[in-house]
């Protein structure tokens, strides 16, 4: 009797141990959140699977412990309706291209509005290439959604992997849906600070078959200004996001921008994307306050950007022709057409040996004064 | 050929935390990693597995899946998906639970898929409070944190729809 008495009382002790009771509160209190019942690697397999970032930010007004699945989450996709549509441009910053009829090389050239100097009379020796200041930037992004952005983005601390999504929509075109603005987006490797954007509107390996003059007719003409406003448009779109993003988010091994479409993809994993990050750094001011209001142009240093058009491109390595072709280069310094031939040539070794780096190469070796479009730079301020 | 069909007509014996004992065909059992490894490293001689963290209701449910995507052949795709989307529509939060702690011990992926995505489904999308009463998670903030994490979040969301 006395035995059975004391096994009570120390069962009884040891139900009342802290830790027993705590185990206890756990497994039988079905109040209690059960997100906690969840081992960690679990939980991360749901977050994994929410990743959207204002289902997440809400969560932490759901309790304290939702609100820590913030700096538990690891990857966030970002929708393209966190970037600004592209119809609510305003027209006076960002001309329509179709407003210009006919197209830009029939017209005689005092006629010409600054922004579309004329490309074929750049013939050597090349002119200094028009500079146009255009307050880009703010047009397309508007200050308070790049802001806002950065400061949602800023909330997620763990992040180690981050997928944008850009907006294809382009209401100006006039012949859609046959015609789409396809892209590839690529950062250079050895230089991080350069990056190049190639679009087409066709690729076919029948190099054979096409002879004689390329057919060049107005609507491929107009075809080919709204893909340079477009590959501007992307290139000013991706690169002031890595710009912003990459550096803040230490842990980051992953990132990937495509359009909605699933067109164009930019990729960059591993050593590129550490490469690009210690470039910034070295640039980049110190940890801006975010919370403070800035100008645009404060928040991205200035890049130089070069666009080139060639209606056929073909490429005899690879044995393809591309149709429509603009490609846009992007570099910290100066303009890309301004450095000295070889130096720019150059950079297409550091875009791959792919057709992206062979269209690349044939553009800057055979259409490098001919192909030569636009130059931009982006951002007021001094890099 | 004749070792496969013997093989597969090989049965364990999973014993849940509540006691109850279910018989399982081997090739039913290797859609689980866990039950995989004890087979391949012979860890299985004993003739009951016990799985004390998964109670027999949950464990019923892990096997129902794991027959249907142990028998179902790989052309039946289209017919495994709606299975899979029909198996946990009703079920309510705790089995949900349940459930994914159990795939994730019996390293079940595709269980675990499923079921992860069910619960970011749930919370995605819906006002806090809903997401409180369908968790049964209690608001442990005073009006003043409430209020500061609201503003907080306020500057995160400006200027998004």
């Amino acid at each position: 009797m006395e035995k059975s008495l004391e096994v009570t009382a120390m069962e009884e002790e040891e139900e009342n141990h802290p830790i027993k009771k705590l185990e206890r509160y756990r497994e039988d209190d079905c109040h209690c959140d059960p997100f906690r019942k969840l081992p960690d690697e679990v939980l991360g397999l749901i977050l994994l699977r929410l990743s959207d970032p204002e289902s997440l930010l809400r969560c932490s007004l759901v309790s304290k412990h939702f609100a820590l699945f913030r700096s538990q989450s690891f990857s966030l996709r970002l929708r393209a309706s966190h970037l600004i549509p592209w119809h609510l441009l305003p027209p006076h910053q960002y001309p329509n291209p179709f407003d210009t009829l006919p197209p830009p090389h029939l017209i005689p050239r005092h006629l010409l509005p600054p922004q579309f100097p004329n490309p074929f009379n750049t013939l050597p020796p090349p002119p200094p290439p028009p500079l146009l200041e255009l307050s880009m930037f703010d047009a397309f992004f508007n200050a308070t959604r790049l802001l806002g952005l950065t400061k949602l983005v800023s909330r997620f601390t763990s992040l180690r992997s981050l997928h944008i999504q850009l907006s294809c929509e382009c209401p100006q075109l006039p012949f859609a849906p046959n015609y789409r603005f396809s892209w590839d987006f690529k950062v250079g490797h050895d230089k991080p600070n350069t990056f190049a954007i190639l679009s087409k509107t066709s690729i076919n390996n029948k190099i054979d078959e096409v002879g004689g003059e390329p057919e060049h007719s107005w609507l491929d003409e107009n075809y080919l200004n709204w893909q340079t406003t477009c590959s501007v448009r992307y290139a000013n779109s991706i690169y002031p996001l890595l710009l912003l993003l990459v550096p803040q988010h230490p842990h980051i091994d992953s990132v990937e921008i495509m359009d909605s479409e699933k067109h164009g993809k930019v990729s960059l994993q591993g050593e590129q994307l550490i490469k690009l990050k210690n470039n910034m750094s070295k640039w980049m001011p110190p940890p801006p306050n975010i919370l403070e209001p800035r100008r645009n142009s404060d928040l991205v240093p200035g890049y130089f950007f070069t666009v080139w058009c060639v209606p056929e491109l073909r490429l005899p390595r690879s044995g393809l022709v591309m149709k429509g072709v603009t490609l846009g280069v992007g570099a910290e310094n100066m303009f890309p057409s301004n450095v000295d031939d070889g130096t720019t040539k150059g950079l297409a070794n550091d875009f791959g040996d792919g057709v992206f780096g062979e269209a690349l190469a044939e553009i800057l070796t055979n259409y490098y004064v001919t192909g030569r479009k636009i130059n931009l730079r982006l951002s007021s301020r001094k890099p | 050929m004749a070792s496969s069909i013997e093989n597969n007509n090989e049965k364990l014996t999973l014993k849940s935390s509540d006691g109850e004992e279910f018989l399982v065909e081997k090739h039913v059992a290797l859609q689980s990693t866990l039950l995989q490894n004890m087979l391949d490293s012979d860890c299985s001689s004993a003739d009951v597995i016990p799985l004390p963290k998964i109670d027999a209701r949950t464990l019923a449910l892990v096997l129902g899946y794991c027959k249907k995507h142990a028998d179902a052949s790989s052309s039946k795709q289209g017919e495994l998906n709606s299975f899979d989307s029909e198996f946990l529509k009703d079920m309510d939060m705790g089995a949900l639970f349940n459930l994914v702690l159990a795939a994730n011990f019996m390293e079940i992926k595709g269980l675990l898929d499923i079921a992860a995505q069910k619960i970011a489904d749930t919370i995605k999308d819906k006002p806090h409070q809903e997401v409180r009463e369908i968790f049964h998670v209690e608001n442990d903030y005073t009006p003043e944190e409430e209020a500061a994490v609201r503003e907080e979040n306020r500057w995160a969301f400006e200027g998004f729809p």
